[in-house]
């Protein structure tokens, strides 16, 4: 394992931020290299020490650079002296218990605050890019005026704007595949996001690999051997680091393919990848690209017509669409290059008219061209939304800490008094409070910031744990300029709340009053108005919070913690997809049914079942009403289920009957409720030969044709009651009998008394492996719980 | 000819560290020799801004280069003008004629 020093991270943000604006390109290269070297050289902690002083010799210069010369340099740009600076700090220490409470609030309300923005800022499709030159990299897509939504790209399509397009260089495209890597024949594999993506891509990025190389455009001929670029985290996950992993024949689903590069930690260009393959332009895509699925950057449009007229003309060719990115040429507007696109385009169309009659073409910003909605006003103003919320919640922090603040000048008043005797203005005075203020929500701003990083990098492990995608290479823990300049006004915003009004309100008085009044005791400072206004608004808020909090706690529990009444740890689940080139399979249920036999002969496989939805996962949640001619209807979780669920899921029939092989053909309109259906829709009357029928929600028109009820089973999630379950009682099931011609996304349980662990991984492997060969399916693992590393990525337990 | 631009210490000494580094004068490569000539720590970022002031004069050309072992962008790499000679001697000369039969006080004093 190749262990390398870093550099103190917010020293080199700060570097980077002060090479930026001394337009000094290599400045933090340069620091990297002769850091790495001393801290080879000497130790880690001088080197670190050294970079330091470079960070701070750099915000220097950038300081000077901006002051004019010849003026002297005042001592604080909004005229507090340092005198008030360094009373602040020592209030501060006068006072810990308060400076300890303010700064905790604070700070926890600034992290709040400016996490939210940091993440919002990222989100944005607008914001910067973190590429070299970012600004000018761009996207191609066309969009379908009909459907308001991308249209797809073809391969055709790509090889045209290369050679079309002359405001626009380094042109390049990629699909996303998911596939799985075997180090090698030990090795149980395991998906991998993987882009099959043009050579240029690499060039696009300005990024070099840390081992070897990356895609070259001789890997794109069409004798050239199958090659491979793992990213910085496969390396060290999947082949531990090994430094000769160059070379190395891999197995990439069922091929193989020599890896050439390893690229650096944080490169997932283009969008969250961790594998790059060849795209090659001459060809149909590449056995992984079939499956390419329809996610963000992947390209696929709802205009599968396109697809289907491949062969209309020569632009029109190529299997699975894409994503094209390019790079604006010097001097060359994103204006320019969408008239030169346009152009194309209407060439484009007189060949093709009929696949190009509701498509535009599009050069738009990278990140803004990959998402498929436009941004509207609302969203932005969703958005900012809440960035509104954080902001109200800073200031409910600081109208808090105001009345600390009141407080402790209602103990300072004889201080004050002296101050005003001694000529102090109101002014002066104020202006001091605010300071104090200010010093506070300085250090609570620091606090709180440099938690932002840590909290993101927190957030993104939280992510990635729960099964999610790496975020996208743009989404960087780390502190941005943008969020600091925001802090720093939360920050003022802060200290105004928390210094300036409690500060008028104590000098006020005294100002007001003649001093010797004041001064003999006159009952000292008094609670009035606007306290009573911060003190009512803070309990309204705490209220309401404390209520959203709750609520939230429920909704989150109810999504992610159900409790089930079936051992949950002895099922594997399997997701089968449908594969993305071939949806229309007819074959896919014949082919589930012969995985189902297969995974049921093996050992230790006591049942195994197919299901729309399986328990503990989320279901359509539909209105149903029942025929007993109230009128009432209820919200009901809706599941489409085999014939044998109940029995492998041990859901005992309390009453009727299961679903039988009659149940499955088309016209036959029975469901089965559970036991809570019949408690919350009936009143625990009998059940069976009542009717019932969707009323709205799911997929399906409102209203639908009425179903009879012919078992009732018991609950397969929990009854046990709760400390949380204090507004909700557990949710009623329906369930409906999974149709003989039901096509995927299906999914299959198993049940293994011994546990998953009981199950070698090839042998669930097998089955897929066969099945994916043939080409009409593709699996993934449960979204549930995967373990750790499941069976080469197919199964994992519920 | 015109005459040779007048420079300032550090200008001076990051003019001559780039001559006699040579090829391979980046901001790194700079500042070490600075560094090993005279014993001093400039700051890296003084370097750089240098460099780039020095370009902006005229004194020095740079282009792009390869990149470091470590990665990263590609460097820019610095190499002095006909200029910039001119003024680095302008400056050798300049103060090899202040030093020129200077006698200190005190060395008058202890004689």
């Amino acid at each position: 394992m190749i262990s390398v020093p870093r550099p103190p991270g917010l020293s080199r943000r700060l570097l980077e931020l002060a090479s930026r604006s001394l337009q000094t390109p290599d400045l933090v290269d340069d620091a990297d290299d002769l850091f790495a070297e001393r801290a080879r050289t000497q130790d880690l902690r001088a080197a670190r020490r050294w970079y330091r002083r470079q960070a701070v010799a750099a915000l220097g210069r950038v300081v000077r650079s901006r002051l004019p010369h010849g003026r002297p340099r005042p001592s604080c740009a909004w005229g507090a002296t340092s005198l008030d600076v360094k009373l602040g700090v020592r209030m501060l220490v006068r006072y810990p218990g308060l400076t300890a409470v303010a700064v905790i609030a604070m700070a926890f309300s600034i992290f709040i605050g400016a996490g939210l923005f940091e993440v919002i800022d990222q989100t944005f499709p607008n914001s910067r890019l973190p590429l070299p030159g970012g600004e000018r990299v761009v996207g191609l897509r066309y969009w379908d005026r009909a459907a308001n939504t991308p249209a797809p790209v073809l391969l055709g399509d790509l090889r045209a704007w290369r050679d079309e397009l002359t405001a626009i260089g380094s042109v390049g495209g990629f699909r996303t595949v998911t596939v799985n890597l075997f180090a090698d024949d030990a090795d149980q594999g395991g998906p991998i996001t993987t882009a099959v993506m043009s050579p240029v891509g690499f060039q696009l990025a300005g990024e070099t690999p840390l081992l070897g190389r990356t895609l070259a455009e001789s890997d794109l001929a069409r004798d050239a051997p199958p090659v491979v670029v793992i990213g910085f985290r496969v390396w060290q996950t999947r082949f531990g680091g090994d430094p000769t992993v160059v070379g190395r024949t891999v197995r990439l689903d069922d091929r193989t393919a020599t890896v050439v590069g390893v690229m650096r930690e944080g490169f997932r260009f283009p969008i969250s990848h961790s594998l790059w393959i060849p795209l090659r332009l001459d060809e149909a895509a590449p056995a992984a690209a079939r499956h390419a699925a329809a996610r963000p950057g992947a390209g696929t449009g709802g205009n599968r017509r396109a697809l289907d007229r491949r062969r209309v003309s020569p632009r029109a060719d190529g299997n699975g669409t894409i994503a094209v990115f390019g790079r604006l040429k010097d001097g060359v507007s994103m204006a320019r290059a969408q008239v030169e696109l346009n152009a194309g385009l209407t060439r484009a169309a007189a060949d093709d008219p009929e696949r190009f009659d509701q498509v535009v073409g599009e050069v738009l910003p990278y990140r803004q061209a990959l998402f498929s909605r436009p941004m509207t006003l609302m969203l932005h103003v969703m958005i900012y939304q809440l960035n509104a919320f954080a902001a109200l919640f800073l200031m409910l922090v600081s109208a808090n800490i105001a009345l600390l603040m009141f407080a402790r000048a209602a103990s300072r008043e004889r201080e004050l008094l002296v101050r005003t005797a001694l000529g102090a203005s109101r002014r002066r005075t104020v202006r001091q409070l605010f300071v104090e203020a200010l010093v506070l929500s300085a250090i609570a701003t620091m606090i709180g910031l440099a938690a932002v990083g840590p909290g993101l990098r927190w957030l993104e492990q939280q992510m990635v744990a729960m099964g999610g995608d790496t975020p996208p290479f743009w989404f960087q823990s780390r502190l941005s300029a943008p969020t600091a300049v925001y802090a720093g006004v939360l920050a003022v915003l802060a200290a105004l709340i928390a210094g300036v009004v409690p500060a008028l309100k104590a000098t006020g008085r005294i100002a007001a009053g003649p001093l010797g009044r004041v001064a003999a005791g006159g009952g000292g400072l008094r609670f009035g108005g606007i306290w009573s206004a911060v003190v009512v608004a803070q309990i309204a808020a705490t209220v309401v919070f404390a209520g959203g909090a709750l609520l939230m706690v429920q909704q989150a529990r109810r999504s992610g913690t159900v409790d089930a009444t079936f051992p949950a740890d002895q099922y594997l689940s399997m997701r089968v997809d449908l594969d993305a080139t071939n949806a229309a399979s007819s074959g896919y249920r014949d082919r589930l049914r012969q995985l189902e036999i297969a995974l049921a002969a093996e050992p230790g496989v006591t049942g195994v079942t197919v299901a729309r939805q399986l328990p503990l996962t989320s279901h359509p949640n539909v209105r149903v009403e029942v025929d007993t001619g109230d009128g009432g209807a209820n919200e009901v979780a809706r599941a489409e289920v085999g014939i044998g669920f109940f029995d492998v899921f041990g859901a005992r029939i309390l009453e009727g009957r299961g679903f039988t092989a009659a149940d499955e053909m088309p016209g036959a309109r029975v469901v089965v409720v559970d036991e809570y259906f019949v408690e919350s829709m009936l009143g625990g009357r009998s059940a069976i030969g009542r009717r019932i029928r969707q009323t709205g929600g799911g997929d399906e028109p409102a209203p639908d044709s009425w179903h009879t009820i012919v078992g009732v089973v018991r609950s397969l999630e929990s009854d046990r009651p709760s400390a949380f379950d204090i507004f909700e009682s557990p949710r009623p099931f329906v369930y409906r009998p999974l149709p003989a011609d039901a096509t995927g996304p299906l999914r299959l349980a198993a049940h293994v008394p011994a546990g998953p662990v009981a199950v070698p991984a090839r042998s669930i492997a097998s089955p897929w492996e066969s099945a994916r060969r043939s080409g009409s399916t593709r699996c993934r693992g449960s979204t549930a719980s995967p373990p750790p590393r499941s069976p080469s990525g197919v199964s994992g337990p519920i | 000819m015109t005459p040779p631009a007048t420079l300032g210490e550090l200008e001076a000494l990051v003019l001559a560290a780039v001559v006699r580094v040579g090829d391979g004068a980046n901001g790194a490569a700079v500042y070490r020799e600075i560094q090993q000539r005279t014993g001093r720590d400039p700051s890296l970022p003084a370097v750089h801004v240098t460099l780039r002031r020095l370009e902006e004069k005229g004194l020095l050309q740079s282009e792009g280069g390869t990149t470091s072992p470590r990665g990263g962008r590609p460097r820019r790499f610095y190499r002095a003008t006909r200029n910039g000679v001119h003024a680095i001697q302008a400056f050798h000369d300049m103060w090899r004629s202040v030093w020129r039969g200077l006698r200190w006080p005190d060395a008058e004093s202890r004689k």
